[in-house]
């Protein structure tokens, strides 16, 4: 069932933020689209040794002049960004007030909205169990934009997910653009596989982990009998005091921290957003702050 | 230990409740989360639990079953037996009238009250109250009572008397006491001064030497507008100097006064007089201010204003009764004969039949002279007329000691009346009075006949006998007239402790009288006079409704002079017999130390439940 989250007054949301941010910030995701590869563009990058059937045109002659040696110029290729934004469809997600669903979709949105401003090309996953479904491939444009993103209702919250299984057999990319990946990440499941894979790929990694209130700061008391959302075997079953909430709240840290600090270790970002935070706030209070945008 | 009220321990089926609801209460409640990996590591990263906060449950549920039990315990009022701890106490009151003397800004009576709730909450529990009051009556208030509350409250209802009781009516009280329990601590609760005692406790109030001024002895004459009184006036305490005044007519102003020196304990006349043509009432008092107001004024009522005559004689001549009335009352007196006296009208206060015998009794006293035939409810039969032996007879006055037979005869010699013929009456239904007899048969008698109305009786013809020419006989008629035309009250002032006289007068048909505080007192009645009595000092009034009208009348009832005496000592005050030293087991009511515990444990469960509330947040 949709969560009809995308809708008009979203897309007005995210249009007068994109605007804001404008106005604020030089660009997305950097703020430029070189690729770490060598292309054509005009900005020079380096100089390498002249080869039989080189674009003649290219050849330095002033270094040849005073090194009498043949050199081609090379030039940064400047190429079309590839964002690839992966949403974990767990049903974990589904919990909290709001949902986390609704703000993952609407991190999801956003940042692909920004994405394609840029003119940049953009595609959206979910991760569902333990395999990538592609919900919108190859967005380019406002058009195509506002033709495919309301797709992001359709998706379904449902089961368990395994983010590194999911993530390590489909096709990332190589060093094209950010990897954005959206989740609780409350789960055993080892999703450092994943990361470390994007970061051999070049991949820009960012990590949004979205928590509900009611996880950041539990409110029941006494003798609880909790179950866990995705498996039912699962349960914890204590009396819940404030010296269990206190240790709760140290090892929702831990989890935290332990993402932030894998993130940054591979040039990666990681951002904490409470479901119920608005999006103005995650990009001015976060994303600029940590210098996704710039 | 015993429990008044047994059926509270029924509040203890609450205990079971309370942990039903407390293992009802203690189910784990279900709830999904997001996931249960991060509540599963926080064991890691929990530091030692407070051992008391795992039994906070319990000790909440310990604490709701021990309140649960005190409070049943509570309620059903355990009472723990203490042996031989308690007494009976026996407390007699002095409540007689120098009770009321002031101390400061209270009385004696609320001094000695005090004293006696004093002895009551000091005493053990289990201890048992009994208390007399002495004064013109002895009162029991109460026996045997246990609660110290019941029994302080009933000390606070009594009130001092203004009667006079002796010393030896208060022994045969306290006596009586000692006599049925003589382990009991028996008390006497006075003002008076006693210089030994045994096997009594005296409890003194009030203190000596304090000044009282008094006034008694109150007479006055009114001649030519003129109003002549006399008094007496002491001081207890000292030599002092006090003015005494004159009210007339209950006056804010003095009609007159006098200074008066006055030595201690010694009584002085002092005569007061102003011009007034009439006074209903006038009041005799002392201006200076003492701790005993009650004895510092008289009031004293004229009664003479009371009377009123008029007389029907019903004779051929009615010469002799005409004479005598004229002589000594100012009365309407209508002479008629025997043949008018049918289609005669009218109404008088006395009838007098001078040898005619009227069909009926008319309404009103009555005098039946030479009577010869039966009338209805006159009360008496007739045999028929008699001659006397030897042709004359002396007439033999009673010897009766009734007071009212006294009164009748008051002055009368009685000797030297003699009569010729007489008739001789039997079969006297009705009680009367018999004043002379002749042959042992009743010749002048007088009560109240069959109507009601007072009747007085003469069983001769006058002309008869020499009576009218005896010196008695001028007497005996104004006694006669006095009782057929009877004041409601002869005399206006009195002294607490006696009784109140007031004669029936006829017609009269409902007699009552109304104490200085407003209290309802009726009379009793012997048919000619009723009587009550006076237990307060002030003005009595006494209501009676004469032939549907109803008339007031005041009398005044002094302070028993012997109250007014500020300092009575008196040489000792024992009780005789042997004392023993018997108690009775006492009692400890321990229900104020449980709703202590029951206060604390109701704090304690509170301030688990706000540690479970918010502290464990």
């Amino acid at each position: 069932m949709g969560k009809m989250v995308v809708n008009e007054a979203f897309l007005s949301e995210i249009e007068a933020l994109e605007t804001v941010l404008k106005n604020n910030v030089a660009g997305m995701f950097g703020g430029n689209h070189q690729s770490k590869n060598f292309g054509s563009s005009c900005e020079f990058a380096d100089y390498r040794d002249y080869v039989p059937g080189d674009d003649i045109s290219k050849i330095d002659w002033n270094v040849y002049a005073r090194f009498d040696k043949l050199y081609q110029k090379l030039y940064l290729d400047e190429r079309q960004m590839h964002t690839k934004i992966y949403i974990d469809a767990s049903r974990s997600m589904q919990h909290g007030t709001p949902e986390k669903a609704e703000q993952a979709i609407k991190l999801a949105a956003a940042l692909a909205y920004l994405s394609v401003c840029e003119m940049d090309k953009v595609s959206i996953f979910v991760i569902k169990g333990e395999r990538v479904e592609e919900v919108i491939s190859g967005m380019v444009g406002k058009d195509s934009y506002l033709n495919y993103i309301n797709l992001l209702n359709e998706i379904e919250f449902d089961g368990e997910v395994s983010i590194s299984d999911a993530i390590l057999p489909s096709r990332i990319g190589m060093g094209d653009g950010y990897s954005v990946l959206i989740s609780d990440f409350l789960t055993e499941e080892d999703y450092e596989r994943a990361l470390d894979k994007l970061a051999d790929r070049k991949r820009d990694i960012l990590c949004i982990q979205v928590l509900s209130r009611e996880e950041l700061n539990p409110q029941f008391r006494g003798k609880m009998h909790l179950f866990d959302s995705e498996n039912p075997m699962s349960f914890f079953r204590k009396k819940i005091d404030r010296e269990r909430v206190n240790a709760y709240k140290a090892a929702l840290k831990y989890i935290t921290d332990k993402i932030k600090n894998y993130c940054e270790a591979r040039g990666g970002h990681y951002m904490l957003v409470p479901a119920d935070t608005a999006l103005a706030d995650v990009f001015f209070g976060g994303l600029v702050d940590m210098g996704v945008l710039k | 230990m015993s429990f008044t009220y047994p059926l509270g321990l029924l509040v203890l089926v609450g205990i079971p409740i309370v942990i039903l609801i407390y293992i009802l209460r203690s189910k784990y409640n279900e709830q999904t989360v997001t996931s249960t990996f991060i509540w599963k590591l926080s064991e890691r990263f929990l530091k030692k639990r407070n051992p008391l906060s795992g039994l906070t449950g319990l000790i909440s549920l310990l604490l709701q079953i021990l309140i649960i039990t005190v409070t049943a315990i509570a309620i059903a009022h355990p009472v723990f037996t203490l042996p031989g701890a308690a007494h009976d106490y026996c407390f007699v009151l002095d409540t007689t009238g120098s009770m009321n003397m002031k101390e400061g800004r209270t009385t004696r009576i609320e001094l000695a009250k005090e004293e006696i709730e004093d002895v009551i909450r000091g005493a053990a529990d289990g201890s048992t109250y009994t208390l007399s009051c002495v004064a013109g009556d002895t009162v029991k208030m109460f026996e045997g009572v246990t609660n110290k509350d019941k029994a302080c409250e009933l000390v606070e209802s009594i009130e001092a008397e203004y009667t006079s009781a002796d010393t030896a009516k208060t022994l045969k009280v306290a006596q009586k006491y000692f006599d049925a329990n003589t382990s009991a601590l028996v008390y006497l609760v006075t003002d008076k001064t006693y210089g030994e005692h045994e096997n009594i406790e005296i409890i003194k109030v009030g203190k000596d030497g304090h000044d009282n001024y008094a006034v008694s002895g109150v007479t006055y004459s009114h001649t030519a507008g003129e109003l002549n009184v006399t008094a007496e006036v002491i001081s207890y305490a000292k030599d002092a100097t006090l003015t005494v005044e004159l009210y007339l007519d209950g006056a804010s102003s003095p009609a007159a006064f006098a200074d008066v020196s006055v030595k201690a304990g010694e009584k002085t006349a002092v005569e007061l007089g102003c011009e007034t043509p009439r006074f209903s009432s006038f009041r005799t008092a002392v201006k200076n201010s003492d701790g005993y107001g009650e004895d510092n004024g008289i009031i004293t009522y004229n009664i003479k204003n009371d009377k009123t005559y008029s007389t029907l004689i019903v004779s051929e001549t009615g010469f002799f009764f005409r004479a005598i009335i004229d002589a000594y009352l100012d009365s309407e007196v209508t002479v008629i004969t025997p043949e008018e006296y049918p289609t005669h009208e009218g109404s008088y206060g006395l009838y007098i039949f001078d040898c005619y015998t009227p069909d009926s009794l008319p309404e009103g006293a009555v005098w039946l002279v030479n009577c010869t035939k039966s009338i209805e409810n006159s009360g008496f039969g007739l045999r028929g007329l008699e001659s006397a032996k030897d042709g004359v007879g002396e007439i033999v006055k009673s010897s009766s000691t009734a007071s009212s037979v006294r009164k009748l005869l008051a002055g009368v010699d009685g000797t030297g009346i003699y009569i010729s013929e007489y008739v001789k009456y039997s079969g006297m239904y009705l009680k009367f009075n018999t004043l002379f007899t002749y042959d042992s048969n009743p010749v002048i008698f007088a009560g109240t006949n069959g109507e009601g109305y007072r009747q007085v009786v003469f069983g001769f013809d006058l002309h008869d006998s020499d009576i009218a020419l005896n010196p008695d006989f001028v007497i005996l008629m104004r006694n006669l007239l006095d009782y057929s035309f009877p004041s409601v009250i002869d005399k206006s002032g009195f002294t607490v402790g006696e009784e109140a006289v007031v004669n029936v007068v006829a017609g009269a048909e409902a007699i009552k009288a109304h104490s200085p505080s407003g209290k309802e007192i009726y009379a009793e009645s012997d048919g000619s006079t009723a009587t009550f009595p006076l237990d307060e000092v002030g003005t009595y009034t006494v209501s009676m409704k004469i032939s549907g009208a109803d008339t007031s009348y005041s009398i005044y009832a002094a302070a028993h002079p012997a109250e007014s005496v500020p300092t009575v000592r008196e040489d000792s005050f024992s009780l005789s017999g042997e004392r023993t030293y018997e108690k009775r087991d006492g009692e400890y009511d321990p229900t104020l130390i449980l709703f202590i515990c029951l206060a604390l444990l109701f704090i304690a469960d509170w301030g688990v439940f706000c540690y479970e509330k918010y502290q464990l947040r």
